[in-house]
């Protein structure tokens, strides 16, 4: 049998009319046969029970007083009643009465349930072809006795029987007037489908989207027919559109500079492939189109077994590939590196790759080159890092050598006007006179002289010997910053030292008094301006580091200037509620404003004999502990001002060293 | 008094005589005579109308007057027992002269001697009380019904004029049971 998706819409419609005026009869039908052998049943037990009600009535007198023979009498008036099979009469638990139709082989069981001198209760029993009623007998309300009458079922059998067969009748009827109907109503419904069906079929066919389905209906179909018709419309303006683009996706294909190309991902061979691919390759378009993934991949991991699962990809196996860098081998045999994009994509009812592969054997070789430029760089880089480092402790213990110098010159002066040959002198005039000394200091002349002049001398003395000792002190100063200098660059200005709460006045006068001389020297004037703040955070060596070059480039600068006086300020205030700032300004020479931009510049120099080091390391110094160097000028001739600004030292700040560098 | 309580052994001795003779009489597995007559004397209630005025349905206990020698005793044997019966219903009274029975609403005539019986029959003539023996003759003879032991049962027989007569009226039921006779009389 045809199932019911592959029969025609005709034969559904006539089935589905079929069945349901089928099942309205049917079910009615059944409905009303129920119903009716129900009420046929009722009025049979009614009857029963009414013509119980009778015999019991009826036969009270008999029950009373005993007489069966009269009991049975009445009970034989039943046999008028076809219907009725037999009746008895219990007294007393025993049979009293009875009858029995002629014929009827059917007896009645007594209940025996329940007690036999007390009447049974009244009562219907069925079977599959008879109906017991029970009725009680009562005499002024007190039971006397029971009547039993049993009834065959076959009137209601031959009812049904009649019924059953009305019911068929009417439902061959129904079938043959349902099949006329839909066969009648299902044409004008049928037609307009039909004619949707064999435009369809002969668009399948034919591939000719210019066909259209008649609309012959204004109804729901009609709506359906039209509507396939404008969908016919838009589907020939897209497959159009999609011809376009097809045409023009296969220009981009052909034309594109990247070689492309598209295979299959099963059999893996060649399906499309462009001109950049073809010259990569070197093959012709026809030698290419007849090999194979394999033929152009050299490696054994190659992109078959690395990115494409097989025999039957799932979906989700099938993930775009990205930057994957193999070894192709050309036309000629030459290996070529190529970086791989593939994407999955659905080509003519197949599953295919879309595969770019670039060839990156020139930038891979540029790569190389550029690996051991950069090494070479860094190398360079180290080295110079390391002039770097040599050029700064140079640089610093050059400034603080200038001082020492002055210590020493200042030491050597100093030693060579000493008062020590005077004090010779006086020894040689005392040397004749040892025997008589005493008479030679008191009465000669030039001996009354000498005492005075030795007290003199000894407090001439005493006073060069502390200048003396305040210059050696200096110089031991001096030497030991060198020897922080040196120790700090060691760690190429990045390791710093311990940070501790320093007055940024204190700072100034200690950076002042290593350069105080070549100042006094040169005539500059020194103004301070030192305005109450409290302590910043900072290491001391870098601050007095950075307050000398700054000084020493203010010295020079003033040096190089025309103003006059030459003049000298140096300021300490309040920058920001987090900073304090230490000022260096002159009116020397001043700075250009292009300088301006390149003066921290590692190199960058304005001085014959400079390096370009001193600003810049300064500068990093600042950023390190958390402050800044920066610098204004007017320009040319105008002077200079730099300004270090630090952070202020929390009140309960102790002296910490900085976190390690890694 | 030695004769007194002798006599009275011999009484008693001859009732259980009589009564074991009565037992033996009866066959085995079937009622007792007497016991059927109290059980019918009191269906009759149920089988016959008497007049408005007199229905003794009004003034329960019915009263069942015995004229002649009573065979039940105080009470109707298992009356309560029978079907229909209740032994509280129907008073016992022994009626000795034909005035007594004018206060019955039933009276059995037992083995009453005729004089007795003919006497009470002529004072109940017109009065609404039904009137039962147990002789053939009874009904003939101015009674209303006989109770007649006949085959192994009791057969009714009915004189529906003399019931006519005193304005009661028997149910058609009892009357198509019984046998109808016609008194002397009519």
């Amino acid at each position: 049998m045809m199932p019911l998706h592959q029969r025609s819409i005709r034969r559904k419609l006539n089935l589905v009319a079929l069945l349901t005026c089928l099942t309205a009869v049917v079910l009615s039908g059944a409905a009303l046969l129920v119903h009716e052998v129900l009420t046929f049943r009722g009025k049979l037990v009614s009857e029963l029970s009414t013509q119980a009600r009778i015999l019991g009535r009826l036969t009270r007198a008999a029950l009373s007083f005993e007489d069966r023979v009269e009991a049975e009498r009445t009970l034989s008036e039943l046999n008028q009643q076809k219907h009725i099979e037999c009746a008895i009469l219990y007294h007393q638990g025993t049979v009293f009465a009875e009858f029995h139709r002629s014929g009827s082989n059917h007896g009645v069981d007594p209940d025996h349930s329940h007690d036999p001198n007390e009447p049974m209760a009244d009562a219907e029993q069925y079977t599959a072809s008879t109906v017991t009623v029970v009725r009680r007998i009562e005499l002024d309300g007190t039971p006397i006795g029971t009547v039993v009458i049993r009834a065959d079922l076959s009137d209601l059998r031959a009812y049904a029987v009649r019924h059953s067969v009305i019911l068929a009748g009417v439902f061959g009827v129904s079938t043959l007037v349902a099949l006329l109907m839909a066969t009648r109503f299902h044409r004008s419904i049928l037609r307009p489908i039909q004619e949707l069906t064999r435009t369809a079929r002969t668009i399948a066919q034919d591939q000719d989207f210019t066909q259209r389905a008649q609309v012959v209906s204004d109804d729901e179909t009609g709506e359906l027919t039209q509507a396939f018709n404008r969908m016919l419309d838009r589907i020939d303006d897209q497959a159009t559109a999609l011809r376009q683009s097809e045409a023009r996706y296969r220009i981009l294909f052909r034309s594109s500079p990247l070689p492309t190309w598209l295979f299959d991902a099963e059999s893996f061979r060649f399906l499309e492939v462009n001109q950049a691919a073809l010259e990569t390759y070197r093959f012709t378009e026809e030698e290419f189109l007849s090999l194979s993934v394999p033929d152009v991949c050299t490696q054994s991991a190659s992109l078959l077994q690395n990115a494409i699962p097989a025999p039957a990809p799932t979906d989700d196996a099938f993930q775009p590939i990205r930057g994957c860098l193999r070894r192709h081998r050309r036309k000629d045999g030459t290996l070529i590196d190529v970086e791989v994009c593939a994407d999955p994509i659905q080509y003519r009812d197949r599953r295919a790759w879309l595969v770019v592969a670039q060839d990156v054997t020139t930038r891979k070789q540029a790569e190389a080159d550029l690996a051991a430029a950069n090494e070479k760089l860094i190398e360079t880089s180290r080295q110079a890092g390391m002039a770097e480092v040599a050029t700064g402790v140079l640089h610093n213990v050059g400034n603080v050598l200038n001082s020492v110098n002055v210590s020493a010159t200042l030491i050597r002066d100093r030693l060579g006007a000493s008062k020590l040959n005077s004090l010779r002198r006086t020894t040689d005039l005392l040397k004749p006179h040892l025997e008589s000394l005493g008479e030679f200091v008191t009465r000669d002349p030039q001996g009354r002289l000498v005492a005075p002049f030795l007290i003199q001398l000894t407090d001439h003395l005493l006073e060069e010997q502390n200048r003396l000792i305040g210059e050696a002190n200096s110089l031991t100063v001096n030497i030991e910053h060198i020897k922080e200098i040196v120790s700090m660059q060691q760690s190429f200005a990045r390791v710093s030292g311990v940070r501790e709460p320093l007055e940024p006045a204190a700072l100034f006068e200690d950076a002042l008094r290593m350069n105080i001389d070549s100042f006094e020297k040169r005539g500059i004037l020194i103004e301070r301006r030192f305005a109450p703040t409290s302590r910043v955070l900072a290491d001391r060596h870098k601050v007095l580091q950075i307050l000398l070059n700054l000084i020493g480039n203010a010295r020079h600068a003033l040096e190089n200037g025309a103003q006059i006086p030459r003049k000298l300020t140096l300021l300490v205030g309040v920058a920001s509620p987090t900073h304090a700032f230490l000022a260096v300004a002159d009116n020397g020479m001043g700075i250009a404003p292009e300088a301006l931009m390149r003066i921290f510049q590692l190199g960058f120099t304005t001085k014959r004999d400079g390096h370009g080091f001193g600003l810049h390391s300064g500068a990093n110094a600042a950023r390190e502990m958390g402050g800044s160097l920066g610098v204004s000028s007017d320009g040319p001739g105008l002077g200079a001002s730099f300004r270090l600004e630090l952070p202020f030292a929390p009140p309960d700040a102790t002296p910490t060293a900085p976190p390690s560098s890694p | 008094m030695l004769r007194v309580l002798a006599l009275t052994w011999i009484a008693l001795a001859l009732t259980l005589a009589s009564l074991s003779a009565r037992g033996q009489s009866d066959p085995p597995g079937s009622v007792p005579e007497y016991q059927l007559k109290a059980a019918f004397l009191e269906r009759f209630r149920a089988f016959v109308h008497w007049p408005a005025s007199h229905d003794p349905a009004q003034a329960k206990p019915a009263v069942l007057g015995i004229v002649g020698r009573n065979p039940f005793g105080p009470r109707l044997p298992l009356a309560s027992k029978q079907p229909g019966g209740d032994a509280r219903a129907l008073r016992l009274v022994e009626c000795t002269t034909p005035e007594d029975t004018l206060h019955c609403d039933i009276i059995f005539f037992c083995n009453a001697g005729s004089e007795l019986t003919s006497a009470s029959l002529r004072v109940l003539a017109n009065h609404p009380i039904l009137t039962v023996g147990e002789t053939a003759e009874f009904a003939r003879a101015g009674g209303m019904i006989s109770m007649v032991p006949a085959d192994r049962r009791i057969r009714l027989e009915i004189n529906p004029t003399r019931v006519a007569r005193t304005g009661l009226r028997i149910d058609p039921q009892l009357l198509q049971l019984a046998t109808i006779v016609q008194g002397k009389d009519s």
